[in-house]
């Protein structure tokens, strides 16, 4: 039951938000904040996809699995920071920063994939993803807090829902990943729901952004 | 228990995501919501703003206006209450809206204040209710300006004489109301009065003179003619009568002065006329033999071209009755005067006798008329010349003088006036 969710469901529910998001980002400015969010945010539903498929076919390899987290941590990292870059609207080029930044906090994520490859053990993710997620998670919130201080926020409505979205994706895989707090995922399994909730608002997002929009425009 | 687990897992995840896409939702609307609430803010920031611009823009011009207004108020204002006519405004009900100071001098007599007049019918002012003004106001209301003389008891209860004129106000027809302008003409009507008493001496005067002028050159015809029958020798014989035509004609001038209802003009054709016919009756030349002809339009002339006028004529006249019909020879004398262009004239003198003699022209004429006539026309600013044909012509084509130009031409000249 719980694999069906996990990859059968969910790759339906990637595939269904790709193609959702993908016509709502066709009449967005791709040269805006929210059209790269938009871009963006596509590359992440079709790596998720691809992951999925992956583990599907090569059933649940491990290599397959820390591989593609090592590389959805990174862009996961890339995504909220070129955003919050972008948001910032400085009129200084940090892009050298900015590669720096995604450059250190890469380092303990290809350390805690090699070590877990080495070991044998998925304590290192689960580790360097709970401290990773923190950082995305607050990433998240300065993005929305900032979009909400935005003068055009009826522009970048779509990526407020989006950011809402990896909010509440973050925290709950916090929850999952979790082995210092509650331990929710060993009792309850809500973890593993975490794609599929996220998922779903996102898919729901798409139904009252496309809403907003049609009322204001 | 684990699939009760899972039930409730599914049914609190589902719960949560609509609970949070939800909470989600309600924060972008009450975003959008509170942007357009501060877009609404800001029009109507500006809204106020513009129309704080406007009010601004207009109060500064109604400033202007109330200042230019109240400018002109005063201009026109200080031109009432210095005007030295009355000045009242009556509205439709010929009742007083505003009179000015020197009403107050006119009505004195009334002990109408001219500030306590506002408000008063026109008819309750002693002024106005003149008997001779009676229907003045309510003729008004027809539209049309009126002006009326009339006599009322001014200060010390003198009469004074005053000129009360309405303008009506007509707007689309109706009557509003009207100025009504007073002004006490009684020191120019005391003026008029000697001036008309002063022309009517001066007239009377001037007659006089015409009359003891005229007189006194009778009297000088009247020695003539008595020194006349002691004369023998017929040349001056002829001559003392040339001098006694002269006198006559001059004499007539101021007979017709004397009698003209115009003390400087006379109707020169009248005064043609009866020099011709005294030259007539002097030469003793009836009509039937000599008819005259003369063709004179209405022409008024003054007595400063009249008189060398009148000798000219006398002169050709003479002439023509002395020497252009011999042996009872019948025929005409023409004279003619046209006005040909402004203050100029053509007199012509002709007639169809015997001619005048080849051996004689005008430049060396050596007798005294022809001399006298020439110097006649000098004095006229005009020129003379003969016509020989059937009909023996003088033409002379002169200007209306008046007396500064015979004093000019005196003085030029140094020619001795004749009279």
């Amino acid at each position: 039951m719980s694999n069906f969710f996990n990859y059968y469901a969910s790759t339906i529910l990637y595939l269904l938000n790709l193609v959702a998001w993908y016509i709502l980002s066709r009449k967005t400015d791709r040269k805006s904040v929210n059209g790269i969010v938009l871009n963006y945010f596509l590359v992440f539903f079709m790596i998720f996809l691809c992951w999925n498929i992956l583990m599907m076919v090569t059933s649940r390899s491990n290599i397959v699995y820390i591989l593609f987290w090592s590389l959805v941590s990174i862009y996961e990292l890339f995504f909220v920071l070129i955003t919050l870059f972008r948001l910032a609207r400085a009129k200084k080029d940090y892009s050298d920063i900015f590669v720096i930044i995604v450059a250190i906090l890469a380092i303990p994520i290809i350390l805690a994939a090699i070590l877990t490859w080495t070991n044998r053990s998925y304590s290192p993710i689960n580790t360097t993803d709970f401290y990773n997620l923190i950082l995305l998670t607050l990433g998240s919130i300065l993005i929305l807090r900032s979009l909400l201080l935005q003068e055009s926020f009826l522009d970048n409505i779509e990526s407020f829902f989006i950011f809402s979205g990896f909010t509440l994706y973050f925290g709950l895989h916090i929850l999952a990943s979790n082995a210092l707090s509650i331990d929710f995922m060993k009792n309850f399994n809500f973890g593993k729901y975490a794609n599929l909730i996220s998922l779903i608002f996102w898919l729901g997002s798409v139904f009252l952004v496309w809403k907003i929009r049609s009322k204001h425009s | 228990m684990e699939n009760q687990v899972q039930t409730f897992v599914i049914f609190s995840s589902a719960f949560l995501i609509f609970f949070i896409l939800f909470t989600v939702y309600l924060i972008v609307k009450l975003k959008l919501h509170d942007l357009k609430l501060k877009k609404s803010e800001a029009d109507l920031r500006e809204l106020n703003q513009s129309l704080q611009n406007i009010v601004q823009e207009r109060t500064k011009e109604l400033h202007q206006s109330e200042t230019q207004f109240r400018t002109l108020y005063e201009q026109h204002r200080e031109v009432l209450d210095n005007s030295p006519a009355g000045i009242i405004k009556i509205n439709a009900n010929l009742a007083i809206e505003y009179a000015n100071p020197e009403m107050n001098t006119i009505l004195v007599n009334a002990s109408q204040r001219y500030d306590l007049l506002q408000g008063r019918f026109i008819r309750d002012i002693a002024l106005f209710g003149n008997s001779d003004l009676q229907d003045f106001f309510q003729e008004l209301k027809t539209g049309f300006e009126l002006s009326k003389e009339i006599e009322i008891a001014g200060k010390n209860k003198k009469m004074i004489t005053v000129i009360v004129k309405g303008v009506p106000i007509i707007e689309n027809d109706i009557f509003l109301g009207a100025v009504i302008v007073v002004n006490d003409v009684s020191e120019i009507k005391e003026i008029q009065t000697r001036l008309t008493a002063s022309l009517q001496e001066k007239e009377l005067l001037l007659k006089e003179i015409n009359h003891r002028v005229k007189n006194n050159m009778q009297i000088i015809g009247s020695m003539l003619k008595l020194q006349q029958r002691y004369i023998d020798d017929p040349d001056i014989k002829r001559l003392t009568r040339n001098s006694l035509d002269r006198v006559k004609t001059m004499s007539l001038v101021h007979e017709k002065l004397y009698y003209a209802a115009d003390l400087s003009k006379i109707n020169f054709g009248d005064y043609v006329k009866s020099i011709a016919i005294y030259l007539f009756g002097s030469y003793g030349i009836r009509p039937s033999k000599v008819k005259l002809d003369i063709n004179i339009e209405n022409i008024f002339m003054e007595i400063s071209t009249a008189i060398p006028c009148g000798l000219i004529i006398n002169e050709l006249i003479s002439n023509a009755l002395k020497h252009a019909f011999p042996d009872d020879r019948e025929g005409i004398i023409r004279v003619e005067l046209l006005p040909t262009e402004k203050d100029k004239y053509l007199l012509t003198v002709s007639d169809n006798g015997i001619g005048f003699p080849e051996k004689i022209n005008l430049e060396n004429a050596e007798t005294l008329g022809l001399m006298l006539t020439k110097t006649l026309v000098e004095q006229l600013h005009g020129n003379m010349r003969l016509v020989r044909n059937e009909w023996t012509t003088f033409i002379i084509e002169y200007k209306n003088v008046t007396l500064s130009t015979f004093s000019e031409v005196k003085n030029k000249n140094g020619t001795e006036i004749l009279f």
